[in-house]
């Protein structure tokens, strides 16, 4: 087994919600992992990407591959992320040399939940966080990593923990990245239909694979004076028992 | 911003804040999604088949050079005709002129979005001659003087009067 992983920290964590890559830390050092944190990584380059700014991307890419050239497994807490370097660089530098080596390091690169559930062959991480939690699954971890049931096992072993059902659990919460900014109105008229779902499930924390979703979230939740709670996957699999 | 896309961001924000339209899409998208799952329950391996349709479509869409010239060939074997028309006007001016020719008077049309997007229905209009849509979704939204709200479901926007 693998025992050393590097650690891949999203923009939004690093700038927005650090707790999040200490907590994957803790996770991962409880489980055995020694982690290594590459300093000097940056952007993965997605919102370029995404806006079809493809070569703007490409630097970021190539920059990526250089710094985790010699990571044995890349985790990352963050499915958006993730994909980015699993689906996208390859398609991002088909034409390039890098071509072999970016679909190399994709096939090593991991979402955290993916990485404790299909590598690490783990759901029970020693957690406890005696809460109501519901799920919201994270488009880019569902739709292009395939993880529906992956942060869901890991829930389910958490001490205390009450995990309570959402209505359309799969729906788009209308963050999407410049989405949000591109076409405000429309983000924040889902994240408000997501918003109900979250509220009909009556549950104290809403969790997900990614920062980027919750913050959104968290923005329409406080609006609206809703008691929920944000809170990473990685942020309630970090917490022991006082 | 082109004028398109300012009007889209414009009307967006309307329509995004309109919480009976909201209701009335979020209560046509559940009876889809329930249509859909009693669709999907009928094929034994769902994922296969999206995939292998996947791959048709885009085998199809990547080599249209040959099968729309496969197309034309059976086309005529079968005794159809074929007409290429180089952009909406021409296609447009075809079927216009086939049906002045015929001294037509009425259509009737079956949903179709290329008829939608090259503007079929007003270029026969405006030679004089009625047009009528068959689909229901598309009748409706014709009688209302409006385009179709959804390319699959034209009138998805609009309430039963009995309902709500």
């Amino acid at each position: 087994m693998q025992r050393r992983v590097s650690l891949f920290v999203p923009c939004f964590v690093d700038q927005l919600q650090p707790e999040v890559a200490v907590d994957t830390v803790k996770v991962l050092r409880r489980l055995g992992y020694e982690v290594e944190f590459p300093e000097d990584q940056t952007c993965c380059g997605q919102p370029a990407f995404n806006t079809g700014y493809w070569n703007e991307a490409r630097p970021c890419a190539e920059k990526f591959l250089r710094v985790f050239q010699h990571a044995d497994i890349v985790v990352c807490p963050s499915g958006s992320c993730t994909t980015m370097v699993r689906a996208f660089y390859p398609e991002l530098l088909a034409s390039t040399s890098l071509l072999g080596e970016a679909t190399a390091l994709a096939q090593r690169t991991y979402e955290l939940s993916e990485f404790l559930v299909k590598v690490a062959g783990m759901t029970d991480v020693g957690a406890t966080f005696p809460h109501t939690v519901t799920y919201h699954a994270s488009c880019h971890a569902l739709r292009e990593l395939q993880l529906r049931d992956e942060p869901l096992q890991l829930l389910r072993k958490v001490n205390g923990l009450k995990l309570v059902d959402m209505l359309r659990s799969e729906e788009c919460c209308g963050f999407g990245g410049t989405f949000a900014t591109k076409f405000e109105s429309i983000s924040v008229a889902m994240g408000e239909s997501k918003a109900e779902s979250i509220a009909v499930a009556g549950a104290e924390f809403v969790t997900a694979t990614d920062s980027s979703c919750l913050l959104h979230l968290q923005g329409i939740l406080g609006k609206r004076g809703s008691p929920c709670r944000t809170i990473h996957l990685a942020s309630i699999l970090a917490q022991e028992k006082l | 911003m082109s004028t398109a896309a300012q009007r889209f961001l414009e009307d967006a924000a309307v329509k995004s804040a309109d919480l009976v339209h909201r209701e009335i899409i979020r209560r046509g998208m559940e009876s889809y999604d329930a249509a859909h799952l009693r669709g999907r329950s009928r094929i034994a391996d769902w994922e296969a088949a999206r995939q292998r349709c996947q791959e048709i479509k885009r085998e199809a869409i990547h080599h249209l050079d040959r099968y729309l010239l496969q197309f034309e060939e059976q086309v005529i074997a079968h005794g159809g005709h074929v007409f290429w028309a180089a952009d909406a006007q021409e296609a447009c001016d075809y079927v216009r002129n086939l049906a002045v020719s015929r001294g037509v008077r009425t259509v009737v049309k079956s949903k179709s979005m290329v008829t939608e997007e090259i503007h079929l229905a007003p270029a026969l209009e405006k030679a004089g001659i009625t047009v009528w849509e068959t689909d229901l979704g598309e009748y409706i939204v014709q009688l209302r003087n409006e385009p179709p709200y959804h390319i699959v479901t034209p009138a998805m926007h609009l309430k039963p009067a009995a309902d709500f």
